[in-house]
């Protein structure tokens, strides 16, 4: 999608509402998904440190796109999931991924004048899927939209999860 | 798996393959022959009557909006049929290469300033929510990160 924080808020509904299903995705867990949306764009680093210095500096090919390719996003993941103790490696691996895919499937639904999308599943391939050109990165509505998401997916989860007997409670 | 020097090696590996993916994406880039993929600035610039009558995809940014001329990493291209554009404005554009050095634009999306500005501003937003967040409910350990309690 556009900007991070309609990332972010999505990922914050998606999660929050997976909460529901599974009991154990809980505040902690759906923050783990929203950093998950974060990571692809850790290849905005590229605007701090351009391709072609490294290239310069390496004497290599060289592009920071890989971070937002499926293949970057599980290598940053699994890196994710090695901070955390052994007993959450499984769910946080399994969140930062979730969380990210989120934001890949958003991206690949961006306005691009060719009118195919990036190749979001490198290594895997090089297909550029199409994509129905919904928004640009820099249009605010989306995020709009996302925020809608986002606050409906709470006052579901405040709702159920109350009724439920579990969560539901605190400002989250 | 506890032991933190098994997880640094790992972490080192880790990082060791996104360098080698860093490296193999852009030595493998397709060509501008591929399906899908179209010649870009530096391509076109490098040998431009090789282009001419092909279909392009440029990025640049907005340097005169009468007529419309966009900058690509110092290459500049006049749009023919690219008007409405603000100047400064990051513009992407797909077209036919002219032999005039133009390109007539089949499509093109506009980045305004105030956009991109935006962009910016709330993305920042975004990273401290999270951040507030990951420090709110996980906290460093002996074990590495661990969950503060549940919500």
């Amino acid at each position: 999608m556009p900007d991070l924080l309609a990332h972010v808020l999505a990922a914050y509904a998606v999660f929050r509402l997976a909460g529901l299903r599974w009991k154990w995705i809980t505040r902690p867990y759906v923050t783990v998904g929203m950093v998950g949306s974060i990571v692809p764009d850790v290849m905005k680093v590229g605007i701090l440190v351009d391709d072609s210095s490294i290239e310069n500096l390496l004497g290599l090919p060289f592009s920071w796109f890989p971070l937002h390719t499926a293949g970057g996003v599980l290598v940053s993941c699994a890196i994710g999931g090695l901070l955390v103790e052994s007993g959450e490696r499984r769910r946080v691996f399994g969140l930062l991924v979730a969380g990210a895919g989120t934001h890949l499937l958003l991206d690949g639904l961006l306005r691009k004048p060719t009118g195919r999308s990036d190749p979001l599943l490198w290594p895997l391939t090089w297909y550029r899927p199409p994509t129905p050109g919904l928004y640009l990165s820099t249009e605010a509505w989306p995020t709009a939209a996302a925020l809608v998401f986002a606050v409906a997916a709470w006052l579901v989860w405040r709702r159920y999860s109350k009724s439920d007997g579990g969560g539901g409670r605190g400002v989250d | 798996m506890q032991s933190w020097s098994l997880r640094a090696a790992l972490i080192v590996l880790l990082v060791s393959v996104h360098i080698l993916l860093f490296v193999s994406f852009s030595a493998t880039y397709p060509s501008s022959s591929a399906p899908q993929y179209y010649p870009g600035a530096e391509e076109v610039s490098h040998d431009p009557d090789r282009y001419v009558g092909d279909r392009v995809s440029v990025y640049g940014r907005v340097v005169s909006t009468s007529p419309p001329v966009i900058d690509s990493g110092g290459r500049e291209f006049g749009l023919v049929g690219g008007d409405g554009v603000r100047r400064d404005s990051g513009v992407g554009v797909y077209g036919v290469y002219r032999e005039d050095g133009g390109i007539q634009v089949i499509d093109s999306v506009e980045y305004t300033q105030g956009g991109l500005t935006y962009s910016y501003a709330v993305s920042f937003l975004a990273g401290l929510w999270v951040l507030a967040r990951l420090l709110r409910d996980w906290t460093p350990g002996r074990k590495g990160l661990g969950r503060r309690g549940d919500a």
